[in-house]
């Protein structure tokens, strides 16, 4: 069913009091449909109310808040039927102090991995001990994973508390056809599949299909560096929203302060290399102008190889900008994967086109060299 | 049920759910690995199930002679890449498949931009296969297959290629874009119905995986994520990722 906020409504108090930091009780209804505000805000809503508020608002997969972070919260099953909401979480053992940074997001390895707990969530490796840990999260206001063989048994501990995750136990194949299960009947509405998951991966494979097929917290084995960038590359990939592109406008932007002589560097508006050869032509402290053409989002390397590397769009932000009229000089430096369209872009826009470096970090050699080679 | 496609003497595809793994299908897939002339070798070993070439030259006779070669070392399924020139593809690719009859090689690629259409009915005349190129869109998938099978080619001759992008480079891009085809070809759509062709032999010229152990992570985590998205048939660029995700399928089939 497709909630609206006039659903909600009814059931809050209609004081409009302004407790909530919301102006009107129907504003609070807006941002609780899209998860921006949390029902524990609002003082005068009583526990019936509650309730059903719950009921209809809480997603297939339950969200469970934790230290800032959330853990499930999903909705469907295939990312582009909406999108995926929330990272899953990464634990290790000794949780490295390595961070990675893209596209202006920080990440790193969010839990440490102990042995009866994740980064302080409790962890029920036996069924004998299922009361005892139960007991324990409720006293410290904790969530708690809860180890079981079946969806069956998984369901039954769905009702004994508000934060209990569940991690499936057996080959990863009996694993993985539960989470998929489990996730097909959360989002058919099943009793007790709501519950987010837990997985053990026992290798980077295993990993890498638990990001793809249902895991709310993955914990991995392999600690390196090497191995941690492309899979929480794969995790931020996987969760990102395909309904907003990852694109950035395509204009002409001004790294530094560039002047009339200044280089003039292209590049396609994917996102990820707009961060990444801006930040490189920054740190570098080269002051440019940075051509982002309409690649439809894609990567540069994406783009030639989809004929989405199209010079009739680097034509279009070189007209808009007025560029001719900012600098002396007719020269486009453009990426070296996209070597192959130079003559192409040359005739397009009626400018010199020079091949750049494949990798942004090599820009200032390049510069340098391009300097020696006039003089 | 996804077509069963046979290259060389091994048979892909024949699924008939989304969630092959975990609804216990019948299916086959493939892992294969770009040849690469320094280490000729390696393509003999028992996990590589088919080998990639690329044609170097745009000359038939050319072509024809580096296959020859290559077939007097090599008899497993064999996997072509043309230089992709629009201008010339489809003539070494008749070249070729005229000078091996009923060999089922796969044929890389038919595209919008070259003659898809001839390269189709030289696969249709001389028993090969075709894999249908477009660009990270399923709209387009079906259009190019609907003029390739308009030449009489056979569905089961067609395998699709979405894209294959990289972790790190839009790999959400194909990850989707092979969902997509994956979900309509079992809900609906006849011409959709094949094998899907993921091809990871580019990883060593991705930027940040600067180093081979990087580059081993970055192949096989992408192959993974696309296994899951619903690709048949893998082409790597090195054996240790190959092995790797072969095992972790084979791992996922067991009952």
């Amino acid at each position: 069913m497709k909630l609206s906020p006039f659903n909600l409504y009814p059931h809050l108090p209609k004081k409009n009091c302004r407790e909530c930091g919301e102006s009107t009780c129907l504003a609070f209804a807006v941002k609780l449909l899209n998860r921006e505000a949390e029902l524990e805000k609002c003082p005068h809503v009583n526990d019936e109310q509650k309730s059903k508020l719950k009921a209809m608002f809480e997603p297939p997969v339950k969200e469970i808040r934790y230290k800032g972070y959330k853990m499930g919260g999903e909705e469907v099953i295939h990312r582009h039927e909406l999108t995926f909401h929330n990272l899953p979480l990464i634990a290790s053992k000794n949780r490295p102090d390595i961070f990675f940074e893209r596209a202006g997001k920080r990440m790193s390895v969010e839990l440490k991995e102990a042995q009866d707990d994740i980064g302080g969530i409790i962890w029920c490796k036996e069924k004998a001990r299922a009361d005892e840990s139960i007991e324990k999260a409720k006293k410290d206001d904790l969530p708690v994973i809860m180890r079981v063989n079946s969806i069956e048994e998984a369901k039954s501990f769905s009702t004994r508390y508000d934060k209990i995750m569940v991690e499936f136990h057996g080959s990863p194949a009996e694993v993985f056809r539960n989470l998929k299960d489990y996730r097909e009947r959360a989002i058919k509405g099943e009793q007790g599949c709501n519950l987010p998951t837990m997985f053990l991966a026992d290798d980077e494979a295993e990993a890498a299909y638990a990001l793809m097929r249902y895991a709310n917290i993955v914990v991995i084995n392999n600690e390196e560096k090497e191995f941690l960038e492309p899979f929480m590359y794969l995790r931020q990939a996987i969760f990102s929203d395909p309904r907003i592109p990852a694109k950035v406008d395509a204009i002409l932007y001004k790294i530094g302060t560039p002047d009339e002589n200044s280089p003039i560097f292209v590049v396609g508006n994917y996102a990820l290399t707009y961060y990444t050869v801006s930040g490189d032509i920054n740190s570098q402290k080269i002051n440019s102008y940075l051509i982002a053409f309409d690649t439809e989002g894609l990567s540069v390397w994406t783009a030639v190889a989809a004929n989405k590397f199209l010079p009739s769009k680097i034509r279009e932000v070189i007209e808009n900008s007025r560029l001719s009229e900012r600098v002396k000089n007719r020269t486009l430096v453009i990426p070296g994967f996209a070597a192959p369209l130079k003559g192409a872009i040359a005739e397009e826009t009626g400018w010199k086109v020079v091949v750049g470096p494949e990798d942004s970090r090599e820009i200032g050699n390049f510069i340098e060299e391009m300097k020696r080679e006039k003089q | 049920m996804i077509n069963k496609t046979r290259i060389g003497d091994i048979e892909i595809g024949g699924e008939s759910r989304f969630f092959r793994f975990e609804e216990k299908d019948d299916f086959r897939m493939a892992f294969a690995l770009a040849y690469d002339e320094h280490n000729p070798k390696i393509i003999e070993e028992n996990d590589v199930d088919a080998v990639a070439i690329t044609i170097r030259s745009d000359n038939p006779e050319e072509a024809i002679k580096q296959v020859e070669d290559f077939r007097s070392r090599c008899k497993k399924p064999l996997i072509i890449y043309t230089q992709d020139n629009p201008n010339t593809d489809h003539i070494i690719i008749d070249a070729i498949a005229r000078r091996f009859p009923g060999q089922h090689f796969l044929f890389c690629s038919a595209t919008v931009k070259n003659k898809a259409a001839d390269i189709a009915n030289s696969a249709l005349k001389f028993g090969h296969n075709v894999s249908a190129y477009t660009t990270l869109d399923p709209g387009g998938a079906i259009s190019l297959n609907k003029d390739l099978l308009k030449t009489g080619l056979k569905p089961k001759q067609i395998v699709i290629d979405p894209l294959t992008s990289f972790i790190g480079y839009g790999i959400e891009y194909s990850i989707s874009a092979m969902e997509r085809i994956r979900l309509d070809a079992l809900a609906t759509d006849e011409t959709l119905r094949m094998p899907i062709l993921a091809d990871l032999s580019a990883v060593n010229q991705l930027r940040e995986a600067d180093t081979k152990e990087k580059q081993l992570h970055w192949e096989t985590m992408t192959a993974v994520a696309l296994i899951a998205a619903g690709a048949d048939l893998f082409i790597f660029r090195h054996i240790e990722s190959l092995r790797k995700v072969k095992g972790f399928a084979e791992k996922m089939k067991k009952r």
